[in-house]
């Protein structure tokens, strides 16, 4: 007939299709959910109330294949084994559900550790805190931990849908500043628990401790410490036959003070076009650089500025009232002009070119020097490139050294604030977790041994931790990610305000800063 | 609207009347529930968190907000924002539907012609940007586009011509997502494809024997016998426009970078809502746009639809 | 075979020598289509030649300065254990193929693998103008890396799963949704149709937290089932679709049917569905790519689940933030993109087979 004809090849497809399913069924750990709850529903038995209990049983059904899977063959029935033994064409990767509450002590707290909004989320770290996670489950019994590493740009996103919902997890981080200020409100205040669980926290500098509040509220217990420098490509400084930067401040770089402006024109010489050129060469061609001298890693606009001292985009006081810094002002000016005029530093365009590796800029090989935090150790080869790290130049004879300090924070909707802080306490101090994170630890009698296992990991590389330590005196205050008025808009303003920088020949940067003060100033005026 | 003729042809229409009613409903119960059950719930809890001050990084529990009145409504005249945000999307949808109606077309008619060599590949090759993941298809146009390495440009290089630079210039920006969004009309070409396929062969053959040329029987056969699906692709083009969003956040950031070019109406919604955690606004954002395509949407099937060719004229 | 049309074989069989006659002049537009074809296909694939180019290139290449666009690696002289990449240098006796020591601004130090004897020597000039030596060299590592970093085994078949219950039930529940929208009088219908479509005006960012909520108050989260039950309560888009492909097909086919004696679901199986093969096909392959590349809603409904992960989330993690790996990204897209790519040139060969045959049927 003919319409069997006709019929023949849907049912012939998904025929196809089933079998694979079928095929599929044969893991036990992957399907069994989604085949309880694909049979109701294709059964159609559609109220909410009858899919929920299937949700039930589906949970019950993971639990018992997990345990049949687990150890305990003895006590799984004989049709258990006999599916799991069916199927051993199937790869079965029974250790990507590390921590999924199996192999923990029955009255241990469970506990969510929820990974993406700062550094963690990228695919070499994962497997590192994910066996850092396993662990520490193994070697204590008072709480479990199981992972949520959620992909960063949608980290966010994912932890307020699940902060709605009410069943937000319970440690977050690691995270700084800027990334806490998008859950305004959502953290839940450190003090009163340090204090129920005997925590001392007068061991730390009260600065640090000043550090890590938010808005006077201590969210978190000070973990690591991240000071920025100059990472240094030491083959393009000697393929230019140049001295390389120095690595203490105060040192001079080729008879001349290691200035902004020393380090700009060294930059230039390290710029080079298509035909060899150099950006100090009147016949350089901007529109076909090849090698840059400078990256500015990434950071907002107020990164940039604070760059030339720390400081405060208001006047202290009246905060309604925006005013950029004229220190500020002049590094907008300095950077715009390392973009656009200098051409010391990759445009937006350059940045993502395959040159660059699409924003990966200093491991291209293609930047000379990279300003960026002790973490960025996480974000290139740092066994095959040749690197070492300098000091940041001094401005208006002042070295400025923007910091970063990301920790751990518990959510206030945990239901399980104390166990977590118990964790907390623990996560702070680990050695493993400085490692993972290339934080300095807050702790200065756990630098040195932090600085030899780092150097461990580097391969040949000798690099001069010392600068990192040097770095480190010279903070950017008030720090750059610190609290303003209406501060996620704010941190908004200044996102855009780089980019425009980043992308946009031509500017008249005087109006545009005066532009930016003013945005500003209606946003600090519309703070409640 | 006609009378059943059929029905009332042969049976007596009071009864197999409230049958086939009871039968209409036994088909559309799916939607029912479904909509009961998954669509009407953030269509209500978007209208009450309009009222509300509700802010994203709490739990939404009644302690947790207040109730504001009309204030996030009154907000819409003051913000400075909607405007900007609706010409990009304007300004996009002006390109992207007619660029969406007609090259898709044009690509279904090539495939579906006898005289193509092998349409199989042609038709896969045709759909396979379809079927890649839009962030690894924003991944591929990032790379594609850029001015420095980029092949478009690079190609253009070779004419002597110096390409724009796409995706940091204002100007460029959007006609680089239209083409973007050319990539994906696999879907649109497919559909129009299923439509030419089923236009019955004697009509063509009868006015072949009529004297009219190729042309003419596109215009006067082909276009009403598939304007059903035409119908289709347009008022989809228009809704999925408004919504535009998702390639444009991750080729423009959260800001619109270039310079608020890419700040789609969607975008800007995302902004208050997962940004800035302004939820009562943003439900408001969700609802001025859900009021917008509704009043298009319902003028599209009322006066459009008049031009529509169904085979079977009960609508 | 399908490029011959149906109808002029029909016809060819009529006469022979009329037959041979029009496949002649068949051949000039044959060649001129296909010709056409050809072109706007190169055009329309020059991204997708980059994405292929790309994953088949050594990072190193990527970011190398003159390398070519096609996959390659430099071609190199072996001196002192030492591979040294070779170059063509302009010298008074022609170019020569030296090999690069160590390139400084405005000198380099090079060997010539004809004279090794000579030793390293000095040459004038920037040695970054030189034309390199590249030879065509696809590397599979991206690949190899991307496989052995993701567990593609069960990330393929988790999607499968979610991308197969769920376009089953998006088929069945749509293709009755649609056929109660084209066929039955219903009070309000024309209401009740643009009610349908408004649930899609909605952008998803604005329903993802009450779903969410909903979600997590009665336990869905962290299981697929949110991204499979309301696969089976029908979706706009794919009604809207079936239907007005529906009201495009005679009505009296299904009269015929109902005088038989047939009812309405009997009718929708019999009749109208080998009627709506195309667009039924449509909504198969809609819903299947859409389900394998859907991202967003399992990323958020399947957080810290990483063993039920489709494959959408679980690459994603190699778009870093602030480490991206280019090569690395488009060989994984390349490798997600192979099966749907298979998928959908078998379908298509089916049903545009099965298709053209009721076109001469008819």
């Amino acid at each position: 007939m003919k319409l069997k004809k006709q019929l023949f090849p849907i049912l012939a497809i998904m025929g196809l299709l089933l079998l694979q399913v079928l095929y599929a069924c044969g893991d036990p750990t992957a399907t069994s959910v989604p085949t309880t709850a694909a049979t109701t529903a294709a059964a159609a038995t559609t109220t909410a109330a009858a899919a929920t209990t299937t949700a039930a049983a589906a949970t019950t059904a993971v639990a018992t294949t997990a345990a049949a899977t687990t150890t305990t063959a003895a006590a799984a029935t004989t049709t258990v084994v006999a599916t799991t033994t069916a199927a051993p064409a199937v790869p079965t990767v029974p250790t990507t559900v590390v921590v999924a509450g199996e192999g923990c002590a029955s009255g241990s707290a469970k506990l969510t550790w929820y990974i993406g909004l700062g550094a963690g989320a990228d695919a070499d770290v994962i497997v590192k805190e994910k066996a850092w996670a396993a662990n520490f489950n193994k070697t204590q019994t008072d709480a479990c931990l199981s992972l949520q590493v959620v992909h960063n740009p949608e980290s966010y996103d994912t932890l307020k849908a699940q902060i709605a919902a009410g069943n937000g997890p319970d440690i977050v981080g690691p995270v700084g500043k800027a990334g806490r200020a998008s859950f305004q409100g959502a953290w839940a205040d450190i003090s009163p628990l340090a204090t129920a669980s005997g925590f001392d926290l007068s061991k730390y500098d009260p600065a640090l401790i000043d550090f890590t509040k938010d808005e006077g509220v201590l969210v978190g217990i000070p973990f690591a410490l991240f000071p920025s420098m100059l990472f240094y490509n030491k083959a393009l400084f000697d393929e230019a036959k140049l001295p390389y930067p120095p690595h203490k401040v105060g040192e001079q770089y080729q008879g001349k003070d290691w200035t902004n402006e020393t380090f700009t024109a060294l930059a230039q010489k390290l710029t080079v076009d298509a035909k060899g050129n150099d950006a100090t060469d009147p016949n350089f061609d901007a529109k076909n650089i090849k090698q840059f001298g400078f990256f500015e890693g990434p950071t907002d606009s107020r990164g940039i500025a604070t760059n030339f001292g720390g400081g405060l985009p208001y006047d202290p006081a009246n905060p309604k009232a925006a005013k950029i810094p004229d220190n500020w002002r002049q590094a907008f000016t300095w950077y715009y002009n390392s973009v656009w005029k200098t051409h010391i530093s990759p445009n937006d365009d350059y940045q993502n070119s395959d040159l660059l590796k699409k924003g990966n800029t200093f491991d291209s090989g293609n930047v000379a020097m990279q300003d960026s935090h002790t973490w960025y150790k996480c974000c290139f080869d740092v066994k095959k490139l040749n690197w070492d790290i300098a000091v940041i130049p001094t401005v208006n004879g002042k070295t400025t050294a923007k910091l970063h300090g990301d920790t751990f924070a518990i959510l206030k909707q945990s239901k399980n604030q104390a166990a977590a802080f118990k964790v907390l306490s623990k996560m702070v101090v680990d050695k493993d977790l400085y490692q993972i994170y290339g934080g300095m630890p807050a702790i200065p009698a756990d630098r040195a041994e932090f600085f030899t296992t780092l150097n461990a990991s580097i391969g040949a590389n000798k690099v001069d931790w010392n600068v990192a330590s040097e770095m480190l005196k010279y903070p950017d205050l008030p720090n750059h990610e610190s609290w303003l008025p209406n501060i996620i808009k704010a941190n908004d303003a200044f996102a855009k305000f780089r980019k425009l920088l980043d992308q946009t020949p031509n500017l008249n940067i005087d109006q545009e800063i005066d532009k930016l003060q003013s945005t500003l100033d209606a946003l600090f005026k519309a703070a409640t | 609207m006609a009378v059943d003729a059929a029905n009332t042809k042969f049976v007596p229409r009071g009864r197999i009347g409230k049958g086939r009613l009871r039968w209409g409903l036994f088909f559309l119960a799916p939607w029912f529930i479904g909509f009961l059950a998954f669509q009407l719930l953030p269509i209500v809890f978007t209208f009450f968190l309009s009222f509300t001050d509700y802010n994203a990084t709490k739990e939404f529990a009644p302690e947790n907000f207040n109730f504001v009145g009309l204030n996030n409504y009154s907000r819409l005249f003051s913000d400075p924002q909607l405007g900007e945000s609706l010409g990009v999307t304007l300004r996009f949808t002006a390109i992207a539907v007619p660029l969406g109606l007609i090259v898709p077309l044009l690509f279904a008619v090539l495939v579906n012609s006898k005289h193509l060599f092998a349409p199989n590949i042609f038709r896969t090759l045709f759909f396979l940007p379809t079927v890649i993941p839009v962030v690894a298809g924003v991944l591929v146009f990032q790379g594609v586009l850029n001015p420095q390495s980029g092949w478009i440009n690079l190609l253009l290089k070779v004419f002597g011509l110096e390409g724009p630079r796409w995706l940091s210039d204002p100007a460029w920006v959007l006609p680089a997502l239209n083409l973007l969004g050319l990539w994906g009309i696999g879907n649109a070409m497919l559909i129009y494809l299923g439509a030419l396929q089923s236009v019955p062969t004697e009509i063509y053959e009868a006015s072949v024997l009529d004297g009219a040329n190729a042309f003419q029987r596109f215009i006067n056969i082909t276009i009403p016998m598939i304007s059903p699906v035409i119908f289709y692709n347009v008022t989809l083009g228009v809704i999925t426009s408004f919504q535009y969003f998702v390639a444009a956040l991750l080729i423009g950031g959260r800001n619109g970078d270039p310079q608020g070019a890419t700040l789609f109406y969607n975008l800007h919604f995302y902004r208050q809502a997962f940004v800035f955690n302004d939820m009562g606004y943003a439900s408001v954002l969700a609802l001025f746009l859900f009021a917008i395509v509704m009043v298009l949407t319902t003028f599209m099937f009322t006066f459009l639809q008049r031009n529509i060719y169904y085979a079977s004229t009960d609508i | 075979m399908a490029t011959i049309d149906q109808t002029q074989l029909a016809k060819a069989t009529k006469s022979n020598s009329k037959a041979r006659g029009m496949l002649k002049r068949d051949i000039v537009p044959t060649i001129l289509v296909t010709l056409l074809g050809t072109v706007l296909m190169l055009v329309f694939l020059l991204p997708l030649g980059y994405m292929i180019a790309t994953a088949f290139k050594s990072e190193a290449q990527l970011s190398a300065q003159n390398a070519p666009l096609y996959p390659a690696k430099s071609s190199t002289f072996s001196y002192q254990g030492q591979d040294l990449p070779l170059y063509n240098v302009p010298t008074s006796d022609g170019t020569k193929q030296w090999a690069l020591v160590k390139g400084f601004r405005e000198d380099a130090d090079f060997v010539d693998p004809s004279n090794v004897q000579k030793g390293v020597f000095n040459w004038k000039g920037r040695y970054r103008t030189l034309d390199p030596v590249y030879e065509f060299s696809p590397t599979f590592d991206n690949f190899t890396t991307a496989w052995s970093d993701v567990d593609f085994a069960l990330l393929f078949r988790n999607t499968f799963f979610i991308a197969v219950i769920s376009t089953i039930g998006t088929l069945i529940s749509c293709i009755m949704v649609a056929y109660g929208f084209a066929r039955f009088r219903i009070p309000g219908k024309n209401i009740l149709f643009i009610i349908l479509i408004s649930t899609v005006v909605l952008p998803p960012q604005a329903t993802i937290i009450p779903l969410y909520i909903l979600f997590a108050k009665i336990g869905w989260t962290g299981t697929w089932l949110p991204l499979l039950v309301p696969a089976f309560f029908a979706n706009a888009y794919d009604v809207f679709l079936l239907r007005q492909y529906l009201l495009g097909i005679p009505k009296e086919l299904d009269e015929a049917a109902m005088v038989d004696g047939a009812n309405p679901l009997t009718t929708l199986i019999r009749v109208i569905i080998p009627q709506a093969i195309p667009a039924i096909t449509a909504v198969t392959l809609f819903h299947f790519f859409f389900a394998w590349n859907d991202y967003f809603q399992p990323l958020v409904y399947l957080a810290g689940k990483e063993d039920l992960f489709p494959i959408s989330v679980g690459i994603a993690k190699f778009v870093g933030t602030y480490s991206t790996h280019p090569t690395r990204a488009m060989a994984t897209a390349v490798l997600t993109m192979i099966l749907p790519a298979l998928l959908f040139f078998f379908a298509q060969r089916q049903f545009m087979q099965g298709v053209v045959a009721t076109g001469v049927d008819k």
